[in-house]
């Protein structure tokens, strides 16, 4: 593909950009080529959560990889039974979260707990474990911390774009370049978008249909 | 108590009630009120260490200038991914401030805190 003035354009412009200026490719590629790591972090975490929606809608991926492993986590407070490891959720470099069971006196509570690596500064503060959610329903657990993820990415999402913004805004001064930064903030946040918060989405909408009739 | 702070103190002795003997009377009587209810007195020691000097640094985080730091920087301090270290500001564990641009920064006494052990 060539430019208008004849010389060989690199890389490929998203779609949704049409009859952008030299300007505007030129700033969309310099920005994107800072955030491309933080983007692609953002896809591969996207994705694991994704996965984790999709096993959680049957649970039955879990459960028997509970029957598999007994992997145990101790507990950090003191005269509570272990954590035993039902399923590794996600694992990012010096992190990784799973979901785990124990037996307590009203029964069964599972929780979603991340484990850092014990050789961390956080670690050693405050312990290799950070229990994220607990509760007696698994399905529960682990729709609260996929709602809680999403809010996470959307806020990683929005650390994104502000950087592009700092970019656009450092490198080139004087231009009006917001159809960039919209495109840009647009992929992050389609990223970012887990199918449980369209799902609740499009169930809201349903209800307003089934309730309100057409608003105006 | 400094050597200049001594020789102006010492040339202006002027009697019982110079200022450096008040000086030396406020001190003793700080002291001792301290020492009844059992607080550490903040005079210097021989080691010119002082009750009011900062506690250590947690080893991770460094000695310089800096006041705050970006998430990628906290989380290579902290030793863990850097998604965990928007989760916690997510959840309100560690506190962030936006600056130009909307862009999150998380302060260094926040980290201190974070890193604090009781």
């Amino acid at each position: 593909m060539l430019k208008r003035n004849g010389q060989r354009r690199e890389g490929v412009a998203p779609p949704s950009l049409k009859r952008m200026s030299d300007a505007e490719y030129a700033a969309y590629f310099e920005a994107f080529g800072v955030i491309k790591g933080d983007y692609q972090a953002l896809c591969l975490i996207g994705d694991k959560l994704r996965e984790v929606e999709a096993s959680a809608r049957g649970l039955g991926s879990f459960d028997s990889q509970a029957q598999g492993g007994h992997a145990e986590l101790p507990d950090s407070a003191g005269g509570r039974s272990p954590w035993e490891v039902c399923a590794s959720l996600m694992r990012l470099n010096n992190n990784e979260v799973f979901l785990c069971k124990r037996v307590c006196e009203h029964g069964l509570e599972y929780a979603v707990i991340d484990q850092a690596s014990i050789a961390s500064a956080y670690a050693k503060a405050r312990g290799p474990l950070d229990v994220l959610r607990t509760g007696d329903n698994p399905r529960q657990v682990l729709r609260d911390y996929l709602r809680s993820e999403s809010e996470t990415l959307q806020l990683m999402a929005n650390d994104i774009t502000a950087n592009v913004r700092l970019v656009i805004a450092e490198r080139f001064p004087k231009q009006d370049l917001r159809r960039v930064v919209k495109e840009i903030t647009r992929m992050c946040k389609k990223v970012a978008r887990l199918g449980f918060s369209e799902t609740l989405t499009n169930a809201t909408t349903q209800a307003q249909k089934h309730n309100g009739g057409v608003h105006v | 108590m400094t050597f200049g702070l001594r020789l102006f103190l010492n040339g202006n002795r002027g009697g019982a009630d110079s200022l450096y003997t008040r000086a030396c009377d406020f001190v003793r009587k700080r002291e001792q009120r301290n020492a009844a209810l059992g607080l550490k007195s903040p005079r210097m020691t021989g080691n010119h260490e002082s009750a009011n000097v900062a506690p250590p640094l947690p080893q991770a985080l460094p000695q310089t200038d800096r006041l705050a730091y970006s998430v990628e920087e906290t989380a290579e301090l902290l030793g863990v991914h850097y998604f965990s270290v928007y989760r916690m500001i997510q959840r309100g564990n560690l506190r962030a401030c936006r600056v130009l641009r909307g862009k999150l920064l998380v302060p260094r006494s926040e980290l201190l805190k974070l890193l604090k052990t009781d």
